[in-house]
């Protein structure tokens, strides 16, 4: 992690940390003597805490990238986008957390889904303006972008057939089922521009092709994530799946890294010009 | 100035932003677009290096793109003044 600002470091380190504890609780045999450490409370409450900390990170400094850029700059309107998603996705935990962390449960359907869904669809509309910014910097010329499109398009409409149609017929009462489906729905509707940005940044290094390898790779994390979700016919397993909530702080957890990567790449470089300058 | 040469020094000073594969790609695409032959005016080379700043400032931001154009700008100086 050479090179990574603090915050970014801390947010890799949490993740982590996150993570294996929850790889140890889903793998460990039951009656380990340490999982009493790691209860299926404590993985929902640390969750909590810990989406909360790094989507509040993330919606911050995604903000502060936005702010460093100067009206009018291309990418300005999509960082402040991406900053709102993260704000939307943030105010669905706060509302779940209350009961995650006094009970280690949570509600399902709950008002949280209407910030959840509210922040998915900022998060789509951000990935696409990011797409079309990309692509008209022309820094290399894409001649198969059109064709590109339509076959990531196809892609995930075959795609979407396997995986909406069983979350559809689960039984369920319609509410629930209509969320359950909403959610895998976008994220196949975000994967054609999220495809579209990976193939026109995966030839990209250096400290650029850095920070769009967390943010991309976060998506991919919170797809996965909400494709888990939905998948699972009871509800009532929602809050105590530890691989789950392992998605889902390992998209929060990138998306944190990316966004502090970035605004290190517009603020240190400001500072470096400003001490040439003098 | 030979364009090859050109296009090497540009990319060493970008490739920390983009990666060398990338900062490669992206000088010969704009060298393309300017239909440089294999010597590059001056004129050109700000032309080219214009283009650079503008394209790069989307991802990184105008103090960042003009800091990297800047480096840029002096390793081709440097390459004129080579015996």
């Amino acid at each position: 992690m050479k090179g990574f600002p603090g915050g970014a470091r801390g947010a890799l380190a949490v993740t982590a940390f996150f993570v294996l504890c929850c790889l140890v609780r889903a793998l460990a045999p039951q009656g380990a003597p340490y999982l009493r450490l790691l209860s299926a409370h404590a993985i929902v409450a640390g969750g909590s805490v810990l989406k909360l900390s790094l989507l509040a990170a993330s919606a911050l400094w995604s903000f502060l990238a936005r702010d460093r850029l100067e009206p009018g700059h291309p990418a300005r309107r999509c960082w402040g986008l991406l900053s709102l998603s993260f704000a939307g996705l943030f105010s669905g935990q706060l509302s779940l957390a209350p009961s995650q962390l006094a009970y280690g449960t949570e509600a399902f359907p709950s008002p949280a889904d209407v910030f959840y869904l509210a922040g998915t669809v900022l998060l789509v509309v951000a990935i696409a303006r990011f797409l079309r910014v990309h692509r008209q910097a022309e820094l290399v010329p894409d001649p198969h972008f059109h064709r590109a499109l339509v076959s990531f398009a196809v892609v995930a409409l075959v795609v979407a057939v396997p995986v909406l149609w069983p979350i559809a017929l689960a039984p369920a009462p319609p509410l629930e089922r209509a969320i359950n489906v909403a959610y895998p729905a976008l994220d196949l509707v975000a994967l054609v521009p999220l495809a579209m940005l990976l193939r026109l940044t995966r030839r990209m290094g250096g400290t650029v092709g850095r920070v769009w390898s967390f943010l991309l790779a976060g998506c991919v994390a919170f797809a996965t994530a909400d494709v888990l979700f939905a998948s699972f016919s009871d509800p009532a397993l929602h809050p105590v799946d530890p691989v789950l909530h392992a998605s889902y702080v390992l998209s929060y957890g990138l998306w944190a890294t990316g966004t502090r990567l970035q605004l290190d790449l517009i603020g240190a470089r400001r500072a470096a010009s400003s001490a040439a300058e003098a | 100035m030979r364009t090859d040469e050109v296009t090497q020094a540009i990319t060493g000073v970008l490739s920390p932003h983009l990666g060398e594969s990338m900062a490669y790609a992206a000088v010969c695409a704009q060298v393309q677009k300017l239909k440089v032959g294999r010597t590059i005016r001056p004129q050109e080379v700000d032309a080219l290096l214009a283009r650079l700043a503008a394209g790069l400032n989307v991802f990184v931001g105008p103090t960042t793109s003009a800091g990297a154009v800047e480096g840029a700008r002096k390793a081709v100086s440097a390459l004129e003044h080579q015996p």
